[in-house]
């Protein structure tokens, strides 16, 4: 039996090449998760290592890990003496750091701000993470270093004076060396511009304060006495930790940085695989189905049913063995083109460390594809063993058992209701059996896809006889064939379009929330946005600008009013959230301000407000204590005084007067500022002044509504193409299980096609037919998908319309993947067309 | 034989050679023959004389290695496939052993599948009268797995005849019938001779149905071997027994 598995595979090496691509590119995906997470993991731990090798303690704010996501209160410098004088230690260095630092290149434009920050820190004086590669380290106030990379990206060299913006205006300085971190140019992209202390203390406003002390200890020295003592003399809130800690720290926090990366390449990969087993199953099918006379003889000369049911197993276990062992391959070239496209995307270069492939990697991939390969040729292995021995003397007809209604719908509509169930539980926040939320959405839209792909077939028929209409008109002979050959057996047709449905169904519901947080967001702007103007920092992220172009702006003779927005992340009743600082005063006069109860002008000092979606969610009233966390100053209690429905384009939910913002960050950037121009100034008039005034600043935008509606809608469409990208796989899968449908079917219907181009068919009818068969596959898949995508959309939509999402179906998406679907589906068909139409007519039709 | 009349199909020096070097057959060796419009044609052979291998050449079915091959006066081995297809499909009928109909087309499409593939319209009148004569007009929305054996010949038959074409060629087209489907097959294709002015050539190793024919010619080692005319059933096993012995 062995034997004979094994001959079947070498017999149907391409039929066995396309089932193992089914499975090679989700492993792939999956190997690739894991080298790129190790790679980068190792190469960082040992970037670290090396870094901090140099000090041996730091001392630094003790702060709640919960509270991580910002920056913490800085230190008296004074320490740094009184570090100094504790026994064992050897030499101690103060240093500040900000992550809010804009460089501009040689041509004077801002570097892109959508990577990594740029660091603004100080050179310690003594041993330090930085190697100095070039030049020498600053020495007066108007001299900075750059890390190595930087330097190339910006186009300049030692000795030319680099502009940057750190808080005010832009501002000058002689680059007077370059720096690496060890062996690296450059840590993950990120820029860093190195002053001396006092300096750097200064463009922080940070006089007389420091972020951290480096400390080295006496030759010999006992680290961990050393520690203590150090420990000793500090006070409340500072905490010293060996170096090697901070480095592990550093490491784990930069893995789980990138950690989402991981959860996305899984997510994924799970998704080709589950893809790539409708595609396997419904292959392995139809071989059983065409074998069944070879099947029926092996019985009747003694075969048992476990012999078969066995031999069908081994058969897709060696696939897929073959397969995830070349899926390992493919995994770590993909691993190899992430690490290079991360390197595109940030500007930056990864530290260099070869591919980590760990054996835990390959043991992982080899098991993922056996265990996929072998479910899906599971049942029908036993469907193979249930051929009766008299098949081998009848010819049974493969093709056109009627899909059983009673049977079909008994079975497949359990597996909607309670995927449909699981999904309504995890949108309403359910935590079912331990099933995080989107886990149990997940596991919903699979049991929805199965339940589909199990009722589908009974209505393949009608849809491919409707789909048919335009093809007869189209070209009434080949059109009617390929209808009738797409509608002759149902499951087949169904089971093939279903690979495509799946990935049809996610891109219809990534486009629907896409398009509906689009305008939904945008509708905001329209209806309730009364700014004339924006002003807009850099890029995206927490960067913000100066309040110093606000007051220079508020300056204008052109403008009327204008007001700054703050935000910044905060723990909100144990969930880290975005916290906004506005001037209650006056940002009404902006944004459409609703007062459900409380005052909003009443914000000051501990007194917040919430969005009435939040309050209604938490059970929330005015009068609650509500406890909030700073990175800067820690947890204490504010109170709610105002629940309001405000209409803005941003997510934040939690307000606060910008004297209280500023009170708990340290940086008090604006993030957005609304400017309501003089009357009789026109906006483009506006604008000019505006941005003539804010030459010193550069890299502020002034938008009007319409450019922020637009930029808005980029930045949701760069989001859709990525995913779209990553889905762009599963739809390979698919397609790959087109390709083998109709391959298999091509071959089963040898005789006929023969007898076609015998009664006169042509070479170029014979495509056609093949062709507008699998479009008509194509597009029934694509609508389901569309059809089931457009429920999750609306489902999901639903679940969070109380944060005032209002759905948008985008019909030119929908019409787009549909369409493309159907020319993917010509693609998919090039070669079986190709091989039906080169048969050779007299072997086609001579009798067996 | 009769010069005077055109021929509806003809081959002139007609070899064909399967395979290559030592193991190449010879199948046809130097045929010439040619058959007249409007006459019921039968080829006779023992297995392997090549009676097959005639027949699918003449259709256009498969190419020659040597000499030439006429459908009316057109030269069969000058045109390219796609011509060859389309002269098949427009001049040519073909009815097979067996697996003759297309499983997913009805009887009447399959019927009208040559003049659909060509985008034509079948002459309704003449297509009523073709399935009148075969009887089957109760049949035509049944699909082939609901037909019995010889309904499905003579669907075939049908589809043959419905386009007019110039000659029809039939292989075996009722060693798979019982004999009673069998005979009345032939009957048919004897009427369509007779009272149309239909030309067949048919392939058969079945005296009894080559007794139905106006002219026989007998194969042997790809070389003719015999040609007879105004056959019956005894003649015809008379000379097979010469031949063989």
């Amino acid at each position: 039996m062995w034997r004979a598995a094994l001959k079947n595979i070498w017999a149907h090496k391409l039929r066995s090449g396309l089932l193992s691509l089914a499975i090679l590119a989700g492993v792939s995906f999956v190997v690739a998760a894991f080298v790129f997470t190790d790679t980068i993991g190792e190469a960082f731990d040992s970037l670290f290592t090396e870094a901090f090798a140099a000090t041996d303690i730091q001392v630094r704010r003790e702060v709640d890990p919960e509270l991580s996501f910002g920056l913490p209160e800085r230190m008296p410098e004074d320490l740094i003496e009184q570090v100094k004088a504790v026994p064992g230690v050897d030499g101690a260095w103060g240093t500040v750091i900000s992550p809010s630092g804009q460089l501009l290149d040689s041509d004077g434009e801002l570097l892109p701000m959508t990577g990594p920050p740029t660091f603004v820190t100080s050179w310690s004086g003594g041993p330090s993470q930085f190697t100095i590669r070039e030049g020498r380290a600053p020495a007066e106030p108007s001299e900075m270093m750059l890390d190595a990379a930087t330097v190339e990206r910006a186009g300049y060299a030692v000795g030319d004076t680099v502009g940057m913006v750190i808080s005010g205006p832009k501002q000058d300085f002689t680059l007077v060396g370059s720096l690496g971190f060890g062996e690296a140019d450059n840590l993950l992209g990120t820029s860093w511009a190195v002053f001396d202390l006092r300096t750097a203390q200064e463009l922080l406003d940070a006089a007389g304060l420091v972020d951290a002390i480096e400390i080295t200890i006496e030759p010999a020295g006992d680290l961990d006495a050393v520690i203590d003592a150090v420990d000793g003399i500090l006070p409340e809130g500072i905490e010293a930790v060996s170096s090697q800690s901070v480095a592990e720290e550093q490491t784990a926090q930069i893995k789980e940085g990138l950690g989402f990366l991981n959860t996305m390449l899984l997510a994924f990969a799970g998704i080709s695989l589950f893809v790539g087993i409708f595609v396997i199953y419904n292959a392995f099918r139809i071989v059983v189905a065409q074998r069944t006379r070879e099947l029926g003889l092996l019985r009747a000369i003694g075969a048992t049913r476990g012999q078969i049911t066995t031999s069908v197993l081994f058969e897709s276990a060696i696939t897929g063995l073959i397969a995830s062992l070349f899926g390992v391959g493919a995994g770590v070239v993909l691993a190899a083109m992430m690490q290079k496209l991360i390197e595109v995307i940030f500007g930056g270069n990864l530290p260099a460390g070869g591919l980590q492939l760990q054996p835990r990697t390959v043991i992982v991939a080899l098991v993922t594809g056996l265990t996929v390969t072998m479910i899906s040729a599971l049942f029908p292995a036993i469907r193979a063993a249930r051929v009766s021995p008299m098949a081998a003397l009848r010819d049974l007809p493969t093709t056109g058992k009627r899909a059983s209604w009673r049977r079909r719908t008994l079975a497949g509509t359990p597996f909607g209701v309670l995927g449909m169930a699981a999904i309504a539980g995890g949108l309403t926040g359910l935590d079912v059996a331990g099933f995080s939320p989107a886990l149990l959405v997940g596991i919903g839209a699979g049991l929805v896809f199965i339940g589909t792909y199990i009722l589908s077939p009974l209505v393949a028929r009608p849809v491919a006889r409707i789909l048919g209409v335009p093809m007869r008109a189209l070209s009434n002979a080949t059109g009617n064939l390929a209808q009738r050959n797409a509608a002759r057996s149902p499951r087949r047709t169904a089971a093939t379009a279903g690979a495509l449905m799946i990935g049809l169904a996610l891109v219809a519901t990534v486009s629907i929330l896409a398009a509906s947080t689009r305008d939904t967001a945008t509708n905001a702007i329209e209806e309730a946005f009364a700014a004339d103007l924006l002003l807009q920092p850099p890029g995206f992220g927490f960067t913000g600008f100066s309040p110093d172009a606000l007051t220079t702006v508020a300056a204008l003779d052109d403008v009327a009013l204008i007001t700054g927005v703050q935000a910044g992340p905060a723990k909100v009743l144990g969930s880290t959230t975005l916290v906004a600082g506005v001037d209650p005063a006056v940002v009404g006069e902006f944004l459409t301000i609703e007062t459900i109860s409380g005052s909003f002008d009443s914000l000051d000092g501990d007194r917040i407000a919430t969005t009435q979606s939040v309050a209604d969610d938490k059970g929330l009233k005015v009068g609650d204590q509500i406890e909030i966390g700073f990175a800067r100053t820690g947890t204490s209690q504010f109170e709610l005084v105002s629940i309001v429905d405000i209409a803005s384009a941003t997510d934040v939910s939690w307000y606060m007067a910008a004297t209280t913002f500023s009170d708990n960050y340290i940086e008090d950037n604006v993030t957005q500022a609304y400017v309501r121009l003089a009357n009789g100034v026109s906006i483009e008039d506006g604008r000019t002044t505006i941005e003539t005034a804010l030459e010193p600043f550069p890299g502020i935008q002034v938008i009007d509504q319409e450019e922020l509606r637009d930029q808005i809608s980029s930045q949701i469409n760069q989001v859709v193409l990525l995913i779209f990208g990553l889905l762009a796989m599963s739809v390979f899968i698919a397609l790959i299980g087109i390709l083998l449908t109709l391959l298999l079917s091509v071959y089963e219907r040898t005789h006929e096609i023969g007898l076609l181009r015998a009664v006169g068919m042509t070479r170029p009818q014979v495509r056609n037919m093949i062709g507008l068969e699998s479009v008509i596959i194509a597009i029934f898949g694509a609508l389901l998908g569309a059809g089931l995508g457009m429920g999750f959309g609306w489902a999901l939509v639903a679940a969070l319309a109380d944060q005032g999402l209002e759905l948008s179906i985008p019909w030119g998406w929908l019409a787009t993947g549909i369409v493309g679907a159907a020319l993917a589906g010509i693609l998919a068909a090039a070669w079986p067309a190709f091989r039906a139409s080169n048969l050779d007519v007299l072997e086609a039709i001579s009798y067996e | 034989m009769t010069e005077n009349q055109p021929a509806a199909a003809s081959a002139r020096g007609l070899s064909k050679l399967y395979g290559f070097g030592e193991t190449a057959v010879l199948a046809l060796d130097n045929v010439d023959i040619s058959f007249e419009a409007g006459r019921f044609s039968a080829i006779m052979g023992p297995s392997g004389s090549g009676k097959s291998t005639l027949l699918h050449c003449l259709a256009g079915l498969d190419r020659v290695t040597k000499g030439q091959v006429f459908i009316g006066d057109v030269d069969l081995t000058l045109l390219a496939d796609k011509r060859l297809t389309q002269l098949r499909r427009d001049k040519v009928g073909f009815v097979f052993q067996s697996f003759n109909l297309v499983p997913t087309l009805n009887a009447r499409e399959n019927i009208t599948l040559p003049m659909d593939i060509a985008g034509r319209n079948p002459d309704a009148d003449w297509l009523a009268h073709v399935i009148e004569i075969l009887s089957l007009e109760d049949r035509l929305s049944h699909k082939p797995s609901e037909l019995s054996g010889g309904q499905q010949q003579r669907v075939a038959a049908a589809r043959a005849l419905a386009s007019r074409p110039d000659i029809i060629f039939a292989d075996e087209p009722s060693g798979n019938l019982d004999s009673k489907s069998g005979t009345q097959l032939l009957q048919f294709m004897r009427q369509a001779v007779q009272d149309y002015g239909q030309t067949i050539v048919m392939v058969t190793h079945d005296p009894l149905a080559a007794a139905h024919s106006d002219r026989v010619v007998f194969l042997e080692d790809g070389r003719i071997a015999g040609d007879m005319v105004e056959p019956t059933a005894e003649r015809i096993l008379d000379r097979i027994k010469t031949l063989e012995g």
